[in-house]
């Protein structure tokens, strides 16, 4: 079996070679929501006041319901449309990544 | 039976700046009451002095401060047992631990026990060694010049860029935030704690504290880390949260085994988006030391026990989500009780005030 210097690949095996990203596993076991509006990270000792929704947002994130199903469900329980739930799904998700409290790969569970 | 030893405790003030000593007495009492617990003092006003919470003492008696040396710690400590037996020292004050290593075998003649980690692992935690730790344990430090003379913080200040820390020796930290301030940072921290300085990069993030105990082999007795969450103008925990991270347990893990540390720590990390940087590492228990023992983890009462190799009481994990708040309180004492420490070098509790109402 002979090997080949990586130089001497051709373009269409390159384009091959380039590894497809992998889901990031979700893990929420380190959060805890406190009286519906209060968040905290057992992980770095931080915390957050939050809303309700978002509190609900993150109560099914910690049972690993998929994101698709937690808007469905938002737009039931807050009798929003469909449009609106994923949205603030989605807006939420990116809160999470700005404070720290998640690494998510989105994409994983649409 | 087998009697209780007789413990002296050092650092017993609880000023804006606290030392660990009360918090290391009343943990104690947490599990054994009647414990009788000397004070081992610097200053007669010292806080811990006038308690008669859990955290008193029993008595109480004045030491040459440690700049003084070995020699005159041990003299003073030999005309104490004249007075009272001593059978444990846990001394709580970074600047008294090299005259302990300097006494370990008079101690050791004298059946007193002092739980230490060997020299070596002391010297490889110093401040102006820390680097090296982090490489050897890989833990992340940030950079780090030591600065004998004024001419090499200047010279620091080029490396590091502005701002960065001047750290004394033992204790105290400047920002400096310019060249102009190099000069009097400089003679502020090497009039009071001599030299060399450490001129260290500034990391800016949320600050984690870990105290802990080591078993000597490599391994811990028990551990508590918190997130800072109120800080004092000296830049101290008042208030803290526990945390249960695995990277931050397993980042303390390292440096325990690296330098298979032996008795008591405090580990100062800061934590930014790059991961933990090991601040400093303190051969005692911080201040806050209490309140560990408080929900169940009391270390203070396990060095005791296992420097009379006694069965260990079982040391809990603190719970993550469990906090602190410090809270001050105002001493009674007598103007009596200060005279007598201050001219006799020696305080038994409740006797001094007796004595000057009989003398009126």
């Amino acid at each position: 079996m002979t090997t080949q210097k990586r130089d001497n690949i051709s373009p269409i095996r390159r384009k091959k070679a380039v590894v497809k990203a992998t889901p990031v596993p979700v893990d929420f076991s380190y959060i805890r929501i406190l009286r519906d509006q209060f968040v905290f990270d057992e992980r770095t000792g931080t915390f957050h006041r939050t809303t309700e929704s978002a509190a609900y947002i993150l109560s099914e994130l910690k049972r690993s319901t998929p994101v698709t199903l937690i808007s469905a469900q938002y737009a039931d329980r807050y009798q929003v449309g469909q449009a609106i739930a994923e949205r603030d799904v989605e807006l939420f998700l990116n809160d999470l990544s700005i404070v720290g409290l998640q690494t998510y790969d989105v994409s994983s569970t649409r | 039976m087998r009697q209780f030893p007789v413990i002296a405790v050092s650092g017993l003030h609880r000023g804006d700046n606290p030392q660990p000593g009360s918090a290391v007495i009343r943990s104690i009492r947490r599990l054994y009451p009647t414990a009788r617990i000397i004070g081992l003092s610097y200053d007669p006003l010292e806080s811990g002095l006038f308690s008669t919470e859990l955290d008193r003492v029993d008595a109480a008696y004045s030491l040459p401060f440690p700049g003084t040396g070995s020699n005159a710690l041990l003299g003073r400590l030999d005309e104490i047992r004249e007075d009272s037996r001593i059978d444990i020292i846990v001394p709580c004050l970074d600047a008294e631990i090299p005259n302990y290593f300097a006494l370990a075998k008079e101690l050791w003649r004298r059946r007193i026990k002092v739980v230490l980690p060997t020299q070596q692992s002391f010297e490889r935690r110093a401040k102006e060694r820390l680097m090296r730790l982090g490489v050897d344990a890989d833990v992340w430090v940030p950079h780090t010049i030591v600065a004998p003379d004024l001419a090499t913080v200047y010279w620091a200040g080029t490396q590091l860029g502005y701002p960065f820390f001047l750290k004394g020796r033992l204790y105290d930290a400047r920002k400096i935030v310019s060249a102009a301030d190099v000069a009097t940072a400089f003679y502020q921290l090497t009039e009071v704690w001599g030299g060399p300085v450490l001129a260290q990069q500034v990391i800016y993030g949320e600050e984690y504290d870990v105290t802990g105990l080591g078993d000597g082999q490599g391994g811990l007795v028990g551990s508590c880390s918190i997130r800072k969450m109120l800080l004092t103008r000296a830049g101290k925990a008042f208030s803290g949260v526990v945390v249960a991270d695995p990277v931050l347990d397993e980042t303390v893990n390292r440096i325990i085994r690296t330098l298979r540390w032996n008795g008591p720590f405090e580990i100062e990390f800061i934590k930014d988006h790059r991961g933990y940087a090991l601040i400093e590492m303190n051969p005692r228990f911080p201040a806050w030391i209490d309140f560990p023992s408080q929900v169940g983890c009391n270390m203070p009462a396990a060095l005791v026990e296992r420097a009379m190799a006694r069965p260990s009481t079982p040391v809990v994990r603190c719970p993550s989500g469990r906090m602190f708040v410090r809270h001050c309180v105002d001493l009674v004492g007598d103007i009596s009780e200060l005279a007598e420490l201050s001219v006799t070098g020696a305080l038994m509790r409740g006797t001094a005030i007796a004595d000057a109402e009989a003398a009126e």
